[in-house]
């Protein structure tokens, strides 16, 4: 409780606004988190400005000049196609920085009120609901996106919601036990004997005081969704070739590997750093959101 | 059985049983028995009254509490609540009692949601209850209730966390008197602070039933606290009342002894009367209420029990006017 004084603003009155500047700066202090933090943001910087970096399209065809090696003109060299590799990889970061994000934000709204809605009814409703994800948990996660995405077809979306769904479960599981044990404390208690309705004790009460850990899930989660899409590339079933996503450049690189096994190089490393990165934030937000950790850090 | 003259009682409690099941094994679920927290409590609080209800832990005095602001199921007995059976309300008659009846709990910091600011803490139950619609009204309202339990009004927009023990339990009651209550349950209210800041608390409390006649269940393992504060005190022991008395013939004429041992585990402030007085001490502890004692409940710990007290079981009955002790010997 030492650390939250300095963040305090009596004057202001939304919880956001006082959080905020609570874990941002412990997230600071955390030097894992800063480098990873960095990496993202630097992705995220070439991602949105990738057509202002590069003087190449990424679908642009140039058979003469094909499989060169990096050089100042293509700084990746190019592929099979004769593509610059360089403008497909910063290309291919948007792609798999909005299926990361996207997926995370899919599992937890899909996650987060079934979490809450086992909790707070118990009984019937948490085992129906629970059984329920078990039975999903018993499918594994590669198979059960194959499937929804042999049904729907790639595509940004599909490949995010079929992610999405696969993470879902853990963020269910995770919000149900916090929420448990919410409904223990006074506060809830004295909110449930006044006669709050259902609807505000999960929002204000249950939801606010448990929903940490699935932040923290959130971030982790992250690096895993961008590396279920890279896999689900990889074996051609994510977002259709033309445009570049870091899992089928890896793809194509991987039938090319012994005459130009550079081109391995730049699509393997990004997602092993960005990847990384996330995790290495979700640590750090998990260090500075766990109580128990408070002033360590 | 009525406990006052007074016909018109706020809450009436009728042989209240709370029974806790208790269930063994994975697959095959067995239920072996039951845990009785509260088994035949009779009690009643008149309007603007402040019953004690005393008893060390694992007597169900909270139990009793909780079954009556809905957070524990009773196994069986009447609640009344102004003449209407409250396990048998509607929604709408539950919703109005609940507005009517107020609640502070011990732990003046697991008591207040952390993030939720006063302000919000203390409009729960307006926005419950649909009272004081508009915002403005609302903040004004909270505002004067930050003003009427001693804080001030510039602190609305704080959170739990930036407030003391005492602090916050002045906004626990600040909740629990927010809907008009004319019943506040409370559940030890002043265990968790400095015995310093109890005073105050107990004060407070006081000044708020003169201002605004709510009556009190005031449960609390401490003897010394209930004397201050309670018109009536009922001292309950693993599930039952043993004596209900008005509050000078507890501290004064104690006959139960069970309340003759509590009574003489409060130190006397003065070190000559300390040295001199005769104690009751009990020795071990409380038994287990899955396995109650046959006959009387306390016989096991009771200095005057013999045979008698294993075989019946003694029902409170009126010794002296107003004074209603469970005792075969008494």
């Amino acid at each position: 409780m030492v650390k939250t004084s300095d963040s305090v603003e009596p004057s202001s009155v939304d919880t956001a606004r006082i959080q905020l500047p609570y874990w941002l700066a412990g997230l600071l202090r955390h030097r894992l988190s800063v480098i990873g933090g960095s990496f993202i943001l630097f992705v995220a910087f070439l991602a949105v400005f990738a057509p202002l970096l590069t003087g190449f399209e990424p679908t642009e065809v140039d058979p003469p000049n094909r499989f060169l090696r990096p050089s100042f003109e293509h700084l990746l060299g190019t592929d099979y196609l004769g593509r610059d590799q360089f403008t497909r990889l910063i290309y291919g970061a948007r792609i798999s920085m909005v299926v990361g994000i996207f997926s995370v934000v899919i599992a937890s709204f899909i996650g987060v009120p079934l979490g809450l809605t086992a909790a707070h009814f118990g009984g019937w409703t948490d085992s129906a609901i629970m059984r329920f994800i078990d039975a999903k948990l018993s499918i594994p996660g590669l198979i059960l996106a194959m499937m929804l995405l042999l049904m729907l077809g790639g595509g940004v979306l599909t490949v995010s919601i079929a992610l999405g769904i696969n993470l879902s479960s853990a963020q269910a599981r995770l919000i149900r036990s916090q929420a448990l044990s919410v409904k223990e404390r006074e506060y809830f208690h004295a909110a449930r004997a006044m006669g709050t309705s259902n609807w505000r004790l999960i929002l204000l009460h249950m939801m606010p005081n448990s929903i940490q850990p699935v932040i923290v899930q959130a971030s982790l989660g992250v690096g895993f969704a961008i590396l279920g899409e890279a896999s689900l590339s990889f074996l051609g079933l994510g977002v259709t070739p033309p445009t570049p996503t870091w899992g089928n450049m890896l793809s194509l690189a991987f039938q090319y590997m012994r005459s130009a096994p550079y081109l391995l190089f730049a699509p393997g490393v990004a997602i092993l750093l960005l990847v990384m990165s996330f995790s290495f934030v979700g640590d750090g937000l998990r260090d500075v959101l766990d109580p128990r950790l408070k002033g360590k850090i | 059985m009525s406990m006052t003259t007074s016909t018109r009682s706020v809450l009436d409690i009728r042989d209240l049983q709370v029974h806790f099941p208790v269930n063994r094994g994975v697959l095959f679920i067995k239920n072996k028995g039951a845990v009785k927290a509260v088994d035949g409590v009779n009690l009643s609080i008149a309007p603007g009254e402040t019953v004690g209800l005393v008893g060390e832990s694992g007597s169900g005095k909270t139990t009793v509490g909780r079954a009556i602001i809905g957070l524990v199921k009773p196994t069986g007995g009447v609640i009344e609540f102004e003449g209407n059976n409250v396990l048998e309300m509607n929604s709408a008659a539950l919703r109005q009692f609940r507005r009517q009846v107020g609640v502070v709990f011990q732990d003046p910091y697991g008591s207040l949601n952390p993030r939720m600011t006063a302000e919000r803490i203390i409009s729960e139950p307006l926005v419950a209850h649909h009272l004081f619609n508009s915002k403005q009204e609302r903040r004004a309202r909270v505002q004067e209730l930050l003003e009427i339990v001693g804080l001030n009004a510039g602190m609305a927009s704080r959170y739990p966390h930036e407030f003391s023990g005492g602090q916050r339990q002045r906004i626990g009651i600040a909740r629990a008197i927010a809907s008009d209550p004319t019943l506040i349950i409370l559940d030890e209210p002043v265990s968790a602070l400095d015995v310093s800041i109890q005073a105050q608390i107990i004060n407070l409390l006081d000044e708020l039933q003169d201002r605004l006649q709510i009556a009190y269940l005031f449960i609390a393992h401490d003897l010394s606290v209930v004397r201050h504060a309670s018109d009536r005190v009922a001292v309950m022991y693993l599930g039952k009342l043993m004596e209900v008395a008005p509050r000078d013939a507890v501290y004064d004429n104690p006959l139960h002894p069970y309340t003759k041992a509590l009574l003489s585990a409060v130190p006397v402030p003065d070190p000559e009367i300390e040295k001199k007085r005769e104690r009751t001490i009990l020795t071990g502890d409380i038994p287990s209420p899955t396995n109650p004692p046959s006959g009387c409940v306390f016989r096991t710990r009771c200095p005057i029990a013999d045979e008698a007290c294993a075989e019946s079981i003694p029902e409170l009955r009126e010794v002296t006017p107003g004074q209603h002790v469970a005792c075969l010997k008494v």
